[in-house]
């Protein structure tokens, strides 16, 4: 369904196309560093454990 | 005769323009320091491959040197990706580290590109030349360069000008889009910060793990942050010391005057006076707006639910022009109240727009090839 989504998308316009990475643009941003936040708490826990 | 006077008969006026153009940047460098580093190397490459016959960049057949630092540094993507090597040497993530909530401060603040990218593709550009152009809102020149060399090599010039002359002037556009979108008893707000002990494991372990996430999630973007993210691992194992001065000095200052000079060397004349050069130009301002906004509005949303309220202007520090944006908000919140004091996740989020922007910018390099086949 993605792929049909995107092979959709690779027809239509600029103005589409810009639309889609605006929005998968910025919550893809917010998505890795959402995985990093939670890396660097998992990482801060651990190393201190090990640490103590 | 005329083979003698053929520099004085050669010049046209655009060539005369161009030769105004470099000096203001050499002006701008040497008497407002606007990113001196950067903008007078440029502003001497764009006189040097303006000048008659423009040896540097090509004669009689045979590629002239500026010409061939372009090819070997630019078109390779060579000197950016040295350059993120140098920063990474030179960023300390220790404040994020504390403060891990301000990553996301770092994720708004990147709202500035993918919107002006939707402007600028509404103004007529195509997409691989609006995300280029998006992308000066990531504050940050060398992945600024990294995209245009790759989306729009014809920009290159306007981008990096761009990019690097709005991060000077952060002092002077930040300010009156945050007092815009804050009141005076926001920007008062107190935030109490707490000091966190930083396990050294946790500094040298980052690197790493960030390059395998961005490796898995992103790959085409693991030049960009496997770059950055080894000459941080240089500087936190601690036992390289000498490679890490190296690259935050020797390896910083001499790709920085091959790589401005280089694209000095992109602004020929034909190629960079064109109306499009103004509208780049125009838009990466409005790149740095947005990008203010975006942060400022995403603390403001934040604040509906919480508690304990967060300084909003602590959003416009997502950005990655460190550390001036953090030394601007926190001389903002000083203004309103003496004894609001908000350096240290000031810092957080400025150190966090770093990390942003390349990842960021491995987004438009991620999903513009797979809109554009």
């Amino acid at each position: 369904m993605l792929a049909q989504w995107i092979a959709r998308l690779q027809t239509g316009g600029d103005v589409q196309k810009a639309l889609f990475m605006m929005v998968v643009g910025v919550l893809g941003v917010f998505v890795v560093l959402a995985i990093f936040f939670g890396l660097i708490h998992l990482l801060r826990a651990v190393l201190r454990e090990k640490n103590s | 005769m005329r083979d003698l006077l053929i520099g004085f008969t050669s010049v046209s006026y655009k060539d005369a323009i161009m030769y105004a153009v470099g000096l203001l940047l050499i002006y701008l460098a040497v008497k407002k320091e606007y990113e001196p580093m950067l903008l007078l190397p440029i502003g001497f490459g764009a006189i040097l491959v303006n000048l008659p016959l423009s040896v540097v960049w090509e004669h009689e057949g045979q590629a002239g040197f500026l010409k061939i630092l372009l090819d070997a540094g630019i078109t390779t993507e060579l000197f950016p990706l040295l350059i993120f090597v140098a920063i990474g040497a030179m960023c300390d993530f220790k404040p994020l580290f504390k403060m891990p909530v301000m990553i996301f401060f770092g994720a708004a603040a990147q709202f500035g590109i993918f919107s002006t990218l939707l402007v600028a593709v509404l103004l007529g550009f195509d997409l691989k030349t609006a995300s280029a152009i998006g992308i000066i809102g990531a504050a940050d020149g060398p992945t600024a360069i990294y995209v245009a060399s790759k989306f729009a090599r014809d920009y290159l010039g306007p981008i990096s000008v761009a990019a690097y002359s709005y991060m000077s002037l952060v002092p002077l556009i930040q300010p009156p889009v945050v007092r815009l979108l804050t009141s005076r008893k926001e920007r008062a707000i107190k935030m109490e910060y707490h000091e966190i002990k930083v396990p050294k494991g946790l500094m040298v372990a980052f690197p790493i793990v960030v390059t395998f996430v961005a490796g898995f999630v992103a790959p085409i973007s693991v030049p960009l942050v496997g770059t950055l993210m080894f000459g941080n691992l240089i500087r936190e194992s601690g036992a390289l010391e000498r490679l890490s001065k190296a690259a935050q000095n020797e390896l910083a200052n001499i790709v920085t005057l091959l790589l401005g000079i280089t694209i000095g060397s992109t602004m020929g004349a034909e190629r960079f006076l064109q109306p499009a050069t103004l509208l780049i130009i125009a838009m990466g301002l409005v790149a740095f707006i947005f990008d203010t906004a975006g942060g400022v509005l995403f603390a403001k949303a934040l604040n509906l639910f919480l508690k304990r309220k967060i300084n909003p202007m602590i959003g416009a520090c997502g950005i990655s022009a460190f550390p001036m944006s953090a030394r601007v908000i926190h001389r903002m919140a000083q203004e309103e109240d003496p004894f609001t004091i908000i350096l240290m996740q000031a810092v957080g989020a400025n150190v966090s727009g770093q990390v942003g922007s390349i990842i960021a910018g491995g987004m438009v390099l991620a999903l513009v090839p797979m809109l554009v086949k």
